[in-house]
């Protein structure tokens, strides 16, 4: 067995520890979904900033910046910006009262089934695109590093993810987190340490090494010809700013701490982390361009990266610190996909198990025993469902399927949850119309897209002309939601919180 | 103050993308050895946090008020 073997196997039998030892503290509904309430602040912010750094903001990342130079960085802005907008707006409120999922939140506000199915549905939506992203890069890595056919690399991390969220739930989920996330950081620490050393420790010899080994030459550091057209500039900002806050596997993060003030505290310590891994990834990033750019060992005979530009990391550790530092990094990247698939396979099941089946279908508080066991089947429905579509999406471009959960988040869920929580006036019927609205542009005008409409269908020109849609679909939610509240006022709603500002 | 440090966010990451998309050039003015491009982007990554750290001691702030 190969070290990368032994270390993963190590780190997977660690996961399965942690979530045996979380099943044991795990009782009924509220330990399953929120771990009782009885996370830290620190803990969740760790855990936060795990669920929020997949292994796409790592390789994903240092592979765009290889690729595409600045233009990593301005992705990098803008999701970051979402985080003080998320502590600002949504952290506090978000805790105020004990909820499960956010669907339970919006449905306490409007009291319609219409709005939880409508929340329930567009989650589910969300991080079954999300969890296809992730286990097709994890399908992919591990072809990649241990040759095992990709059917075969799904399964087994579609099984012990499903392992890790049955056994406990939150507990086990935060536990892995907050684990995966520390080993993220610290690897992260060590490449860029790494290359500012052999930089003489200058970040501006760097930048002009970067320059240098390039062959955009200075251009590398300004933003890429993809940035060329200003709305696409304009809307791509907007969909990463405001995506975040419409991502289930985040929010419901802010249902596990104690109150309020430790959910803004929680928010702030995953900001400062995300902030620091933001900083180091540009370092490796621009490592990335000085040596392997030019490293035949690391090359095809075309000069690309052997294993696509998503290797980079890889192959840079290996360059950094030999097969030890690679191994290292791959086992650490396999475990932030595992931990990642986990936290969403968390959050789909608690809108399948909670949502649509206790409060939709069953319409009566089955009893703890049997919602926990509705939940662990609903973890595993979810992931089955998951595993069958990364196997039909497995030749896509995963960063399309990214975009496509980041922008329906941004135009579905965030527009209803932000008016819900601030706009007394948004009348149930307002919800629906502003959610479905936000949801159905958002999906349509991907489609008719560049990237899906000419790259996929073939067509030579697309019918709407922006990658990102979030510049029309977010407005366009907001303006639907608005215009019913408007038309048709609040009359029936129940349990309207009479607290919130006009 | 939560007003003020919502505008703290949303101004400056409006002219950031504003000036990707509208004047690229001028990310390319030098400071120090590097282009403006990569201090302003790392500057606004550390804003986020900054921000964040403010609003979370102006809460302390508040708390201990509320309290005396």
């Amino acid at each position: 067995m190969s070290l990368s073997q032994s270390l993963l196997l190590l780190l997977v039998v660690l996961g399965i520890g942690l979530s045996f030892k979380a099943a044991q503290k795990t009782r009924g509904s509220l330990g399953f979904y929120c771990a009782n309430g009885q996370i830290s602040a620190w803990q969740n912010g760790l855990a936060l900033a795990g669920d929020y750094l997949s292994a796409a903001a790592f390789l994903g990342a240092a592979g765009l910046y290889y690729t595409a130079g600045y233009d990593s960085l301005i992705y990098a802005v803008g999701t970051l910006m979402g985080w003080p907008l998320l502590l600002l707006l949504l952290a506090d409120k978000l805790r105020e009262k004990q909820h499960f999922t956010v669907a339970d939140m919006l449905a306490s506000r409007f009291g319609q089934r219409s709005v939880r199915w409508m929340s329930a549905t567009s989650n589910l939506l969300i991080v079954l695109f999300y969890l296809i992203v992730q286990l097709v890069g994890a399908g992919k890595l591990i072809e990649l590093l241990f040759h095992l056919p990709y059917l075969l690399a799904v399964i087994l991390v579609a099984a012990i993810a499903v392992l890790y969220v049955a056994l406990g739930g939150m507990l086990a989920t935060t536990w892995i987190q907050l684990t995966k996330a520390s080993l993220l950081i610290a690897c992260a620490l060590a490449l860029a340490i790494g290359i500012w050393a052999k930089s003489g420790y200058s970040l501006s010899t760097l930048m002009q090494s970067t320059v240098a080994h390039s062959p955009s030459g200075a251009a590398v550091l300004l933003p890429s010809p993809a940035m060329h057209n200003p709305w696409e500039v304009l809307s791509l900002g907007l969909g990463l700013v405001l995506g975040l806050l419409g991502l289930p596997h985040v929010l419901m993060r802010f249902f596990t701490v104690a109150d309020a003030r430790a959910a803004r505290q929680s928010a702030c310590y995953a900001t400062g982390l995300i902030a620091l891994f933001f900083t180091l990834n540009a370092i490796i990033g621009a490592g990335g361009i000085v040596f392997i750019s030019h490293h035949p060992s690391y090359l095809d005979s075309q000069g690309h990266v052997l294993g696509g530009s998503n290797m980079v990391v890889l192959h840079l550790a290996h360059a950094l610190g030999g097969n030890i530092l690679q191994s290292i990094v791959a086992a650490v990247v396999f475990t932030t996909l595992l931990a990642v698939i986990a936290g969403l396979t968390l959050a789909g099941a608690s809108s399948l198990s909670h949502d649509l089946y206790t409060r939709l279908w069953r319409r009566q508080a089955p009893s703890e025993q049997h919602a926990l066991k509705v939940s662990r089947i609903a973890t595993l429905v979810l992931v089955c469902l998951a595993l069958l579509l990364s196997i039909l999406f497995r030749q896509q471009n995963i960063a399309i399927l990214m975009g496509l959960a980041f922008a329906i988040a941004a135009s579905g869920p965030f527009p209803v949850l932000l008016l819900a929580l601030f706009w007394r006036k948004l009348s149930a019927q307002g919800a629906l119309v502003g959610g479905y609205t936000g949801l159905a542009s958002s999906i349509l005008l991907i489609l008719l897209g560049p990237t899906v409409w000419v790259n996929i269908f073939g067509f030579a020109k697309p019918l709407f002309p922006l990658n990102s849609p979030a510049i029309c679909s977010v407005p366009l939610a907001f303006f639907a939601a608005w215009l019913v509240s408007t038309l048709w006022p609040n009359s029936e709603t129940h349990g309207a919180n009479q607290s919130l500002p006009d | 103050m939560k007003v003020l440090l919502l505008t703290l966010i949303i101004v400056p990451t409006a002219l950031y993308y504003g000036l990707i998309a509208f004047a690229p050039t001028l990310l390319a003015y030098p400071v120090a050895t590097m282009p403006l491009s990569i201090p302003l982007a790392l500057g606004m990554i550390w804003l986020g946090f900054i921000i964040s750290v403010v609003y979370l001691w102006q809460g302390r702030q508040q708390d201990k008020a509320a309290c005396r």
